[in-house]
């Protein structure tokens, strides 16, 4: 653990730099060190919570004051509970999140429910909705680029990375461009741990009354958009019919702003640093695009957006590698971590995208997987495609102070300050 | 189709009821798995994966949705 007081956090602006700040941003640059150390204790399974390993305050504890707390730390433990899902319950993150997702979201409930819902909406993150995102994408890439390719020099964080996947999710949901900054700050807002219960609360009822008045206008006229296709969402199961409620979209569209936002638009500025910092990497990349999901996927296992999955509910008493779990305790599924696990990756702290291809846990495991790992992988590609399609011998800015990764819940760089040309 | 018999012998049994659409089977082994409109797995009749990547992909399902099994012997 290294303190870099003087960065206190990332963000253009104070609300960012605060938000970011108590998940870790500023606090924390490098967890992994730790993690290598207290993996081969006791299997893995770490009998604290991450924040008070540490010792940081947990900003994402206040459902759960008084619960015992368990993290892990190997591959296997990691996967177990993932798996086990109705052991290790999401009603742990219903408690945590209900401010911010609403009463209905997808990540706060369990099966059967769970699954119904996940069957509803899973259509419009698979292949046959694909279009329609990518429509969005490349014109919004280009559109940012246009912005600033002449200047030769610019800071692609904040101008480029954190300038499209809130504007794709935005759009696709129908918010207005010009309320675009504004839906930005309630998505920061909305995140796990980033802002206190009542404001997170406040900002989840703002994107509601907005999205309330979109819906009533897409039953009227739908388009080919995400919210258009929610709406109309529906399962068969022999003669019953499933239509999807507005509570469920609402939920959903409250649980995706948060989710989708900051995730990918912080893989995509560590990806940046990644390659930055590994010149005849990135002049290869540039010859031979081939490489590029390998380099993403790669980014994604070494440094990931995210820490963990949520929190996950003890529902009766067990054990994880000999260690007692009680009932009720809170267990936090260590997906980083297990990413970096000797016993799974051969040589887990070097970033090789050229290592044989694997699965990892970064968009998790068991029934609750990313709805939205297609798309955000294919935002993640198209993104790093559009900046070699036209920055040429893109490096860091040499006149700005070399970026660094940051951040414990939420992993992300300082900056990406380059120049090209 | 819920179930395929690849050249080595091995049967492979799919389960769309629990699939979430990781496409981890799709990326392992492209010629025997897709995923359909509807987000779930689908099985082709390709059959030219080797049969150490439908292994793999059955390992590395999130939801234990494939499983495979040798006609005749007993799983």
């Amino acid at each position: 653990m290294t303190a870099s007081t003087e960065t206190g956090g990332v963000g253009r602006h104070d609300w960012e730099r605060k938000t970011t700040s108590r998940t870790g941003a500023g606090v924390v640059d490098d967890p992994y060190p730790r993690f290598a150390e207290l993996r081969p204790i006791n299997g893995g399974v770490h009998d604290s919570s991450f924040f008070a390993m540490f010792g940081m305050g947990d900003p994402t504890s206040e459902a759960w004051k008084d619960a015992q707390r368990f993290c892990t730390l190997s591959y296997a433990a990691t996967e177990h509970v993932l798996r086990e899902n109705n052991l290790f319950t999401n009603a742990g993150i219903r408690r945590m999140t209900q401010h911010a997702f609403g009463p209905v979201s997808l990540m706060g409930s369990d099966d059967p429910e769970h699954r119904q819902f996940r069957l509803l909406v899973q259509p419009a993150f698979g292949k046959k909705a694909m279009g329609m995102w990518q429509s969005w994408v490349k014109p919004r890439l280009d559109e940012l680029i246009d912005g600033f390719v002449a200047k030769g020099r610019a800071d692609l964080y904040f101008e480029y990375c954190s300038q499209f996947p809130v504007f794709v999710i935005a759009m696709t949901l129908g918010v207005a461009r010009d309320d675009l900054d504004q839906f930005q700050h309630w998505a920061g807002l909305m995140q796990i741990g980033a802002a206190p219960a009542a404001e997170a609360r406040a900002a989840r009822l703002e994107v509601e009354d907005y999205m309330r008045a979109v819906i009533a206008e897409r039953r009227r006229a739908p388009r080919d958009d995400l919210i258009s296709l929610l709406i109309e969402s529906e399962i068969t199961e022999g003669d019953q019919r499933q239509r999807i409620t507005e509570e469920q979209v609402l939920g959903l569209v409250c649980n995706l702003v948060p989710a989708g936002v900051g995730t990918t638009f912080r893989s995509l500025g560590i990806v940046l640093v990644t390659l930055m910092q590994r010149p005849e990497l990135l002049a290869r990349l540039y010859e031979d695009r081939s490489l590029v999901p390998a380099v993403v996927d790669e980014v994604l296992r070494w440094n990931g957006p995210v820490l963990t999955s949520p929190f996950r509910l003890v529902a009766e008493d067990t054990e994880i590698a000999g260690v007692k779990i009680p009932k009720g305790s809170i267990i936090e599924p260590g997906i980083a971590a297990a990413n970096r696990d000797p016993a799974q990756f051969e040589n887990p702290d070097a970033f090789d995208p050229f290592r044989p291809v694997k699965p990892t846990l970064s968009f998790s495991y068991g029934p609750h997987f990313c709805v939205g790992g297609q798309v955000a992988r294919m935002e993640l590609r198209a993104a790093l495609n559009a900046l070699l399609d036209r920055l040429p011998n893109l490096r860091f800015d040499p006149d700005e102070p070399e970026p660094q990764l940051t951040g414990l819940l939420y992993r992300m760089p300082t900056g990406v300050p380059a120049a090209w040309g | 189709m819920d179930s395929f018999d690849h050249p080595s012998g091995l049967r492979v049994r799919i389960d769309r009821a629990r699939c979430v659409c990781s496409e981890t089977c799709a990326s392992l082994a492209p010629q025997t798995f897709e995923t359909d409109e509807q987000g779930l797995v689908r099985l082709l009749d390709g059959g030219s994966d080797p049969e150490a990547a439908i292994r793999t992909a059955v390992a590395a399902c999130p939801v234990q949705a494939i499983s495979i099994e040798t006609p005749g012997v007993p799983s």
